[in-house]
C-alpha cells in the first residue's frame, strides 16, 4: 500500500480554528500543503502561531472548518478511527503518564489499530513491537516501568509506540523539547534514518532552529495564518527565516545560521588576524556590539597574534595607548572599561 | 522469576484467600455451624430439618454472595472512574451516584415524614428504600450525563460531580433538620450501608445488574489501557473516545447504582481496591486489573463482613465503618511506601 503513493498527505484550501461561544477564531486559512514519502518536515513558528492546532487537524482530532485533507488515497473524513490510526501516528508534547506503565506495554499499545475486540494483540504484534523498540534503542528497557527511565528514553519509547503503529505518516509535537543536547541529536539521527530507509513521512514541530536547519528536508513556517513551505536553505537565503523574530531585536547571521542579539552599538573597530581564534574573537566583539571592519584604519585596532602555545590580543586605542590581553574575557574587559571611560 | 510467574503465584494466593474468606463468612452468624455442615449443604445431603438450614439458606448465602458482588462491583467501577479521570482519588461515587441515592432515600424517608405523609408509620418496606435510592441515582446521573454531553473537558465533570454532591448534602441536611428522630435513625442506618438487606429474591436483580456492568467493563478493557496515555494519544490510536466514555458511564451506573440501591453507599472499597491492585501487581493493564480488582474487592468485603459480626454474636457493626477502619491504614502505608505507583 505504501509503495503506491509518493504523496502521503495533501491538503487543499484548509481552514482551521476554534469556536468560542459563537465567536470564530481562525488560526490558519487558505492552506495548501503536501507531504511526501521519505520527507522529514520541520514545522516552525512562533508560540501561539498554530503549530499544535495544525498537527491536531492533520491528525483529524480537530475538525477542519473548510477544505479537503487526503491521507494517502482517502479523504480523512471518510476514514474510521482505526483506519486513520493505520495511516497516521501522533506523539504529543509531553503528558503526565502513570509511572507504573511498563515500557513494553506502552509500545505494544501502538498495535491497537490492528487489534480485534478483546484480542490483546494481532499476530504481527510481537515482531513489530520488537522491531520498533530495536529501532528506537529501547529494547533493553522493555521491562522497566516509566518512572524508572529518563526523559530521553521516555521520548524514544513514545516514538517507538508510533513506529509499532506501522503508519506511513508520523506527526511529532515538539519531540525534542525536554531532551539534552546529546539526546536531541541522537533522536534526529534516528528520525532521519526512518525517513531515508523506511520512506516514512515525518512532520515534527520544534523551536530548535539549529536542528531544524540541519536535519529536515523541508520547513513549514507558519506566518500570518498560512504556511511557507521551503527547503531550509531556501528559507535562509530568501530571509523568510527572519519572520520568526522581530527584526529589530535579532539579526540572522547567514554564515552561522543563527540568530544573534544585537548588542548596544559601540561603533566600529578594526580587527586583524586569521584562523579559528580570529573567528571567535570576531564573534565575541560582535556580541558586545562592535561593528567589525577589516580594512578601515584610524580607529580602535585589535590584532590577534596566534603563537605556538598561546594567543595574545593587542589592543591599540586611537590615543595610541596599547594594551595586551591573554583571553577573550580580558579583551572584552579592557574594551568595556575604556568604553565606559569615554562615555 | 518472571513477572508473569509472580502474577500467577500472587493471583492463586488471592483466589485461595477469597475462598477461605467466603467459607469463614458462611460460618459466621448467631446460629452455630460446622465446616462439615457447609459441605453437606452444597452436596445436597441435608434434609432441610437442621437447626441452621433456613438461616443459612435465606440469610447467610445471600449475605456472602452480596458481599462478593458489592466488593467486585465497587472495585471495578472505582477502577473505571480512576482511569477515565486519570486521577487516583476518583471513585465509583464521583459522578453523584451516592449523592443521588441518598437524596432519593432522604426524600422518601425524611421528606415524607416532614410533609406528614407518614410512610414510616404505614411500614416502610425495604423495597421502598431500594426504589427511592435507584430513582435518586438515576436522576442525578441523568443530570450529570446531560452536562457531560455538552462538556468536552472531562475534568470539569469531576468538579461538577463534587459540586452536585455538596448541593445534595445541603438538601439532605435541611430534610434531616425537619424530620423526626425515628425517621432520622432509619436514614442514618441506610447511609451506613448493609449487606444484610439483600434477600435471596433480590439477588435475581442484583446478580445480572453487576454481571452486565462487569462484562461491559471487560469489553472496553483495551480502550481503558489507552485512555491512560491521555485522551489525545488514545484518539490518535483509533479509540472512539465518546463511545468508550459512554460505556464507562453505563457500566459504573449499573455497578455503583445497583449496589447503592440495595446496600446503601458503601465507601472506601471503590477508591482503595484499584489502588491496592495496581501497586501489588505493578501494572496498569486493565486486562489484569479488572479480574484482580474483582477478587481483591470481593475478598476485602468478605473480610469486612466477618469483622462486622465479631464472634458471630448478636452485635452487628455498620459495614462502612469496618471497611474504612481496616482499609485506610493499609492504603496509607501503601501510598507512603510506594509513592510512585500511580501518577508521577
Amino acid at each position: 500500500m505504501i509503495e503506491k503513493y509518493s504523496t502521503y498527505l495533501k491538503g487543499q484550501n484548509l481552514k482551521m480554528g476554534y469556536q468560542h461561544s459563537g465567536k470564530t477564531q481562525i488560526i490558519l486559512e487558505n492552506l495548501n500543503l503536501q507531504a511526501n514519502a521519505s520527507e522529514l518536515i520541520g514545522l516552525i513558528g512562533r508560540n501561539g502561531s498554530g503549530k499544535s492546532t495544525l498537527l491536531r487537524c492533520l491528525m483529524g482530532m480537530r475538525p477542519l472548518m473548510q477544505g479537503e485533507l487526503i491521507l494517502l488515497d482517502q479523504p480523512i473524513h471518510y476514514c474510521t478511527p482505526k483506519q486513520k490510526a493505520r495511516k497516521i501516528a501522533y506523539v504529543e508534547a509531553s503528558v503526565n503518564l502513570p509511572g507504573n506503565l511498563r515500557v513494553y506495554e506502552i509500545v505494544a499499545y501502538g498495535r491497537y489499530p490492528y487489534s480485534a475486540l478483546l484480542r490483546k494483540y494481532d499476530t504481527d504484534a510481537k515482531t513489530k513491537v520488537h522491531h520498533a523498540m530495536e529501532q528506537m534503542k529501547v529494547l533493553h528497557l522493555a521491562d522497566r516501568q516509566l518512572h524508572q527511565i529518563s526523559d530521553g528514553e521516555r521520548q524514544r519509547c513514545m516514538i517507538a509506540r508510533a513506529l509499532a503503529q506501522d503508519t506511513p505518516i508520523i506527526l511529532l509535537d515538539e519531540p525534542a523539547a525536554h531532551l539534552d543536547i546529546a539526546n536531541r541529536y541522537e533522536l534526529m539521527k534516528m528520525l532521519r534514518k526512518l525517513a531515508d530507509e523506511q520512506e516514512k513521512c515525518i512532520i515534527m514541530s520544534s523551536h530548535d532552529l539549529d536542528i531544524m536547519l540541519n536535519y529536515t528536508d523541508k520547513l513549514w513556517l507558519i506566518h500570518q495564518k498560512n504556511i511557507i513551505s521551503q527547503a531550509p536553505e531556501d528559507m535562509v537565503i530568501q530571509k523568510n527565516i527572519e519572520l520568526l523574530v522581530n527584526a529589530s531585536d535579532l539579526n540572522f547571521s547567514m554564515e552561522d545560521a543563527k540568530f544573534q542579539m544585537m548588542g548596544n552599538p559601540r561603533g566600529w573597530l578594526s580587527l586583524k588576524g586569521e584562523g579559528l581564534v580570529f573567528q571567535w574573537t570576531k564573534r565575541a566583539l560582535q556580541r558586545i556590539g562592535f561593528d567589525i571592519e577589516c580594512n578601515k584604519i584610524g580607529g580602535l585596532n585589535v590584532i590577534v597574534n596566534e603563537c605556538d602555545e598561546s594567543t595574545e590580543w593587542e589592543i591599540e586605542f586611537p590615543d595610541k595607548t596599547v594594551h595586551k590581553a591573554f583571553s577573550i574575557e580580558q579583551l572584552i574587559d579592557i574594551l568595556k572599561s575604556k568604553h565606559y571611560e569615554r562615555t | 522469576m518472571t513477572p508473569q510467574n509472580k502474577h500467577i503465584i500472587t493471583g492463586s494466593l488471592l483466589v485461595l484467600a477469597l475462598l477461605l474468606l467466603a467459607v469463614i463468612d458462611l460460618l459466621t452468624g448467631s446460629v452455630e455451624m460446622q465446616f462439615g455442615d457447609v459441605i453437606r449443604f452444597f452436596t445436597g445431603s441435608t434434609d432441610g430439618a437442621e437447626i441452621w438450614y433456613d438461616s443459612f439458606r435465606l440469610f447467610r448465602i445471600p449475605r456472602v454472595i452480596t458481599a462478593i458482588l458489592v466488593g467486585a462491583g465497587l472495585s471495578v467501577s472505582g477502577l473505571l472512574m480512576q482511569s477515565l479521570f486519570r486521577n487516583p482519588l476518583a471513585g465509583p461515587y464521583i459522578l453523584g451516584i451516592s449523592s443521588g441515592a441518598s437524596l432519593g432515600v432522604a426524600i422518601a424517608v425524611l421528606g415524607a415524614g416532614a410533609f406528614g405523609v407518614g410512610i414510616m408509620q404505614s411500614g416502610m418496606s425495604e423495597l421502598w428504600l431500594v426504589i427511592s435510592a435507584a430513582a435518586g441515582s438515576f436522576l442525578i446521573m441523568l443530570l450529570v450525563a446531560v452536562i457531560a454531553i455538552r462538556q468536552q473537558d472531562i475534568m470539569t465533570l469531576l468538579v461538577l460531580g463534587v459540586l452536585i454532591g455538596s448541593a445534595v448534602s445541603a438538601i439532605v441536611g435541611l430534610l434531616q433538620y425537619m424530620s423526626q428522630a425515628g425517621e432520622l435513625k432509619l436514614y442514618l442506618l441506610w447511609t451506613m450501608g448493609s449487606l444484610r438487606s439483600v434477600s435471596l429474591q433480590d439477588l435475581n436483580y442484583l446478580i445480572p445488574v453487576i454481571g452486565i456492568g462487569i462484562l461491559l467493563a471487560w469489553l472496553i478493557s483495551g480502550n481503558l489501557n489507552l485512555l491512560l496515555l491521555g485522551e489525545d494519544a488514545a484518539r490518535s490510536l483509533g479509540v472512539r473516545i465518546q463511545l468508550t466514555r459512554f460505556a464507562i458511564f453505563v457500566s459504573v451506573s449499573l455497578l455503583a447504582g445497583g449496589i447503592t440501591a440495595f446496600c446503601g453507599p458503601i465507601g472506601f472499597i471503590g477508591i482503595a481496591v484499584p489502588h491496592i491492585v495496581r501497586t501489588v501487581f505493578k501494572s496498569s493493564d486493565h486486562r489484569l486489573l479488572i479480574p484482580w480488582s474483582i477478587i481483591a474487592g470481593a475478598g476485602i468485603m468478605l473480610g469486612a463482613d466477618i469483622l462486622s459480626n465479631p464472634g458471630g454474636g448478636n452485635i452487628i457493626l455498620p459495614i462502612n465503618s469496618i471497611t474504612a477502619l481496616i482499609g485506610i491504614p493499609f492504603v496509607i502505608w501503601l501510598i507512603i511506601s510506594k509513592r510512585k505507583s500511580f501518577f508521577q
